[in-house]
C-alpha cells in the first residue's frame, strides 16, 4: 500500500523541492511507495481537493517555506489537520531562513520598499497591491510556533541524500516487521533460560520480557542478553516486573549499563541512527535535542516513590514505565552520547587555534584552500552549525559556512552562540575595531535563524508610534 | 510496503558498536572518496548501503540481480578514515558480505577460490609450468601443505557447507 503524502509550499523559492527532484533515478525507488495527494510543484491537485480529505487521512505532510502571508498560516493549520506526521522541510520551515531576516523591519517598511521604492518599478503611481493577493503577516512566526511539528529536516536546501534518507526512514515507521513477528508472545516464551536462572534472576538487565517473539537469533541462548530488537510486545511476561525492579534499584549508571540501555532503546524504539534530521517521535533523539520537553512523573515502587519520564511509546503501562525509567536514567547520565557534531567536524581544513588574524569580508582577497577560514579572518559559522551537509561550502567551494543547517542539538540561538565564540577567540582584540569589521551582525550570524532567535522582531516600535 | 528485518538491523548494529552508538549523517563523504563508486557510481554506493543497513531494509540490499552493490567494496578502508562519525563502514560491509555468501548470492569467483584452497591448500594450485620454471632458476620444490589440516579448519568454520563440499 503506498503511503499518502502531501507537499505544501508556503512562501519560498521551491529550492527544497528541486533538491528532492535532484535524486533523479533514485526517485524511482521512492515513488512507488508514495501516493501523492497534493504537490503543486509536480501534480495538478487543487487546494479544494486537499480541504475535502478526511482529517488525519494523509500520513506525511511536508511543509516548505515560511508563513509570510495569512494564506500561508491558514495552509499550515490545514496541513496539521489533514496529516498525521508534519515535516518541516528545509531551513525556512525549521528556522525561518533568509526570509526571516524581514523581521528586522516592520510590515510598512517592507511593503513600501518592495512595491513603491524598488528601482525596478516603472509604474508612475506605484501602490501596494490589495486585491487578489493574500494579506501579508505582520512578522514571520516560525512554523513550529504555529503548529506542532514532528520532523525537522534543515538545510538551505537540505542535500538530496539527506532528504532521501529522511524519507526512507519515515517509510520504516509505517513499515512491517518480518513475517515471523508475533506480538502476542514475548521472547521469554521461547527462551530456554526462563525456568532456571536467567539473566534477570542474576540481577542483569535483559529486555526479553517486553520484546515481541519471533526472532531466530535468540541471543540469550548464545549467552548474550536480549536487546529488544523485535520491538514491543503486547503481552509482557511475568519477568517484566523483575526487569522493572532492577531498573528501579538503579540510582546512577556506569558506562557499561548506560551503553546497554542506549543500545536497547535504540533497537527497541526503532531509532534511525541517522541524524541529519530531527524526529520528535524518536525518544532517544528527543532526549538529546530537547531533554527538558519531557514531563516527569512519580510512580510508586517497592523501594518507595521514584521519578520517571512520562512517555507512552506503547499502550502497555509496564513497558511505558520501563522505557520512561530508562530514559530518566539516561537523561542524567554524563555518558549518554548522541552525536551532535558541527560542520567543523566534516571540514578538511587544517586548524591550529581558530584565532582570526584580521577580520575580512568574504570578497576581500582570495582565501587559502588549506587552512581554517576563521584563522584567515573570514567569518565561518561552521562551529555553530549542525553537521549533515558534508561541509560542502568549505571543502569544495572555498566558501565559509553560512550556517544554513541551523544550530546543533542543545544550542538555542545560533547567532548568540557564535558571538560568544567570536568573543573568546578575539579576547585580546580591540572591541571597536571588531565592531567596525562586522557591518551587519544580525544578518551575518543569524542569517538563517533570525526568526527563531532571541532577537525577536521589529513590531513594538510601530506600536509606540501609534501611541504617540 | 516496506519490510524491516529486525534481526538484520541488530547484526549490523552489533558490528558497528564498540563503545557507543554512532550515527550517520548521510553526508556522502564515503561515496565521495570511494574509488569503486567513482568508477561504477550506478552499481555501488557505500552511503546507500549504510542507510539501508542501519534501517534494517534487508530487501534493498540482498536479492537483486547484481550483487556488486555489496561486493564492489574492496576493503580499502578509505571510507572508514574519512567518516566524520568514525563509523567503521567496512566492518558493516563484512557483515553484509557474510550474509550474501550464506544466501548463495556471492560472486562465483569467491566460491571457486574457496574450493581451490579447500582442495589443494593453496590459493594458486601447483602448476607444471611454474614448477619447470622454478627448476630452471634452481629454486627448491614447493612443499605440499598438509591438506587434511586445512580441510579440518575449513570444516570447523563451516566453509564446506557454503562451497558444497
Amino acid at each position: 500500500m503506498p503511503v499518502p503524502v502531501a507537499f505544501m509550499q508556503l512562501s519560498s523559492c521551491w529550492g527544497c523541492h528541486q533538491s528532492l527532484l535532484n535524486a533523479h533515478l533514485g526517485l524511482l525507488n521512492i515513488l512507488p511507495e508514495l501516493d501523492i495527494v497534493y504537490w503543486p510543484a509536480v501534480v495538478d491537485f487543487k487546494h479544494d481537493s486537499l480541504k475535502a480529505r478526511k482529517d488525519g487521512s494523509i500520513v506525511v505532510g511536508f511543509l516548505e517555506g515560511v508563513a509570510r502571508t495569512k494564506q500561508d498560516t491558514a495552509n499550515i493549520k490545514l496541513m496539521r489537520k489533514k496529516c498525521s506526521i508534519i515535516v518541516a522541510f528545509g531551513t525556512c520551515a525549521c528556522y525561518g531562513s533568509v526570509a526571516g531576516l524581514a523581521n528586522l523591519f516592520d510590515k510598512d517598511e517592507l511593503t513600501r520598499r518592495k512595491f513603491i521604492e524598488a528601482e525596478s518599478i516603472t509604474d508612475e503611481n506605484p501602490k501596494v497591491p490589495d486585491k487578489h493577493v493574500p494579506e501579508i503577516e505582520e512578522f514571520i512566526v516560525n512554523v513550529k510556533d504555529i503548529i506542532d511539528v514532528d520532523v525537522f529536516i534543515p538545510g538551505c536546501p537540505p542535500t538530496t541524500d539527506n532528504i532521501v534518507a529522511a524519507i526512507t526512514y519515515l517509510f520504516t515507521l509505517v513499515g512491517e516487521g518480518p513475517g515471523s513477528l508475533d506480538k502476542n508472545k514475548c521472547v521469554c516464551d521461547n527462551c530456554d533460560l526462563f525456568k532456571e536462572g536467567c539473566f534477570l534472576d542474576k540481577g542483569e538487565l535483559c529486555y526479553g520480557p517486553i520484546t515481541a517473539a519471533g526472532c531466530e537469533l535468540m541471543c540469550p541462548h548464545e549467552g548474550d542478553i536480549c536487546f529488544g530488537c523485535f520491538r514491543p510486545t503486547s503481552k509482557p511476561s511475568e519477568k517484566s516486573k523483575r526487569l522493572k525492579e532492577i531498573l528501579d534499584g538503579m540510582e546512577e549508571l556506569n558506562a557499561e549499563t548506560g551503553a546497554s540501555l542506549q543500545h536497547f532503546l535504540d533497537l527497541y524504539l526503532g531509532s534511525s541512527n541517522i541524524t541529519n534530521f530531527y524526529f520528535r517521535g524518536d525518544l532517544v533523539q528527543r532526549l538529546a535535542y530537547e531533554p527538558d520537553s519531557f514531563k516527569v512523573k512519580e510512580i510508586e515502587t517497592d523501594k518507595g516513590p521514584k521519578l520517571i519520564l512520562d512517555v507512552k511509546p506503547t499502550g502497555t503501562s509496564i513497558i511505558d514505565e520501563i522505557v520512561g525509567a530508562s530514559l530518566f536514567l539516561l537523561r542524567n547520565d554524563p555518558n549518554f552520547k548522541f552525536s551532535s557534531k558541527t560542520v567543523c567536524s566534516h571540514c578538511d581544513r587544517k586548524v591550529a587555534d581558530k584565532v582570526p588574524t584580521e577580520l575580512k569580508r568574504d570578497y576581500e582577497g582570495l582565501p587559502s584552500m588549506d587552512t581554517c577560514f576563521l584563522e584567515q579572518g573570514y567569518i565561518c559559522l561552521g562551529p555553530v552549525t549542525q553537521a549533515g551537509c558534508g561541509a560542502i561550502c568549505p571543502n569544495k567551494a572555498n566558501a565559509p559556512c553560512l550556517g544554513c543547517y541551523g544550530p546543533p542539538a542543545g544550542i538555542e540561538d545560533q547567532g548568540l552562540k557564535f558571538i560568544s565564540a567570536l568573543g573568546s577567540l578575539c579576547a585580546d582584540r580591540d572591541v571597536d575595531e571588531l565592531m567596525k569589521a562586522i557591518i551587519d551582525p544580525a544578518g551575518l550570524f543569524n542569517r538563517f535563524t533570525l526568526a527563531d532567535s532571541v532577537l525577536g522582531h521589529k513590531y513594538h516600535d510601530k506600536m509606540e508610534e501609534e501611541e504617540e | 510496503m516496506v519490510v524491516i528485518d529486525y534481526e538484520f538491523k541488530k547484526k549490523v548494529m552489533d558490528a558497528h558498536i564498540h563503545d557507543a552508538l554512532k550515527y550517520c549523517y548521510q553526508c556522502n563523504r564515503c561515496t565521495d572518496v570511494c574509488p569503486v563508486a567513482d568508477l561504477a557510481p550506478n552499481r555501488y554506493n557505500p552511503r546507500n548501503l549504510i542507510l539501508n543497513s542501519f534501517l534494517g531494509l534487508r530487501e534493498n540490499i540482498f536479492g537483486g540481480d547484481d550483487s556488486f552493490n555489496i561486493w564492489g567494496c574492496t576493503m580499502c578502508d578509505t571510507c572508514d578514515e574519512i567518516c566524520p562519525q568514525k563509523i567503521e563502514l567496512t566492518g558493516v560491509f563484512t557483515v553484509l558480505k557474510n550474509i550474501s555468501i550464506a544466501k548463495g548470492e556471492g560472486p562465483e569467483y569467491y566460491t571457486i577460490q574457496a574450493s581451490a584452497i579447500y582442495d589443494s591448500g593453496k590459493a594458486i594450485p601447483p602448476q607444471p609450468a611454474i614448477e619447470r620454471r622454478r627448476e630452471q632458476l634452481g629454486l627448491p620444490k614447493v612443499e605440499a601443505p598438509n591438506i587434511e589440516e586445512v580441510k579440518t579448519i575449513l570444516n570447523e568454520t563451516k566453509l564446506n557447507k557454503i562451497i558444497n563440499k
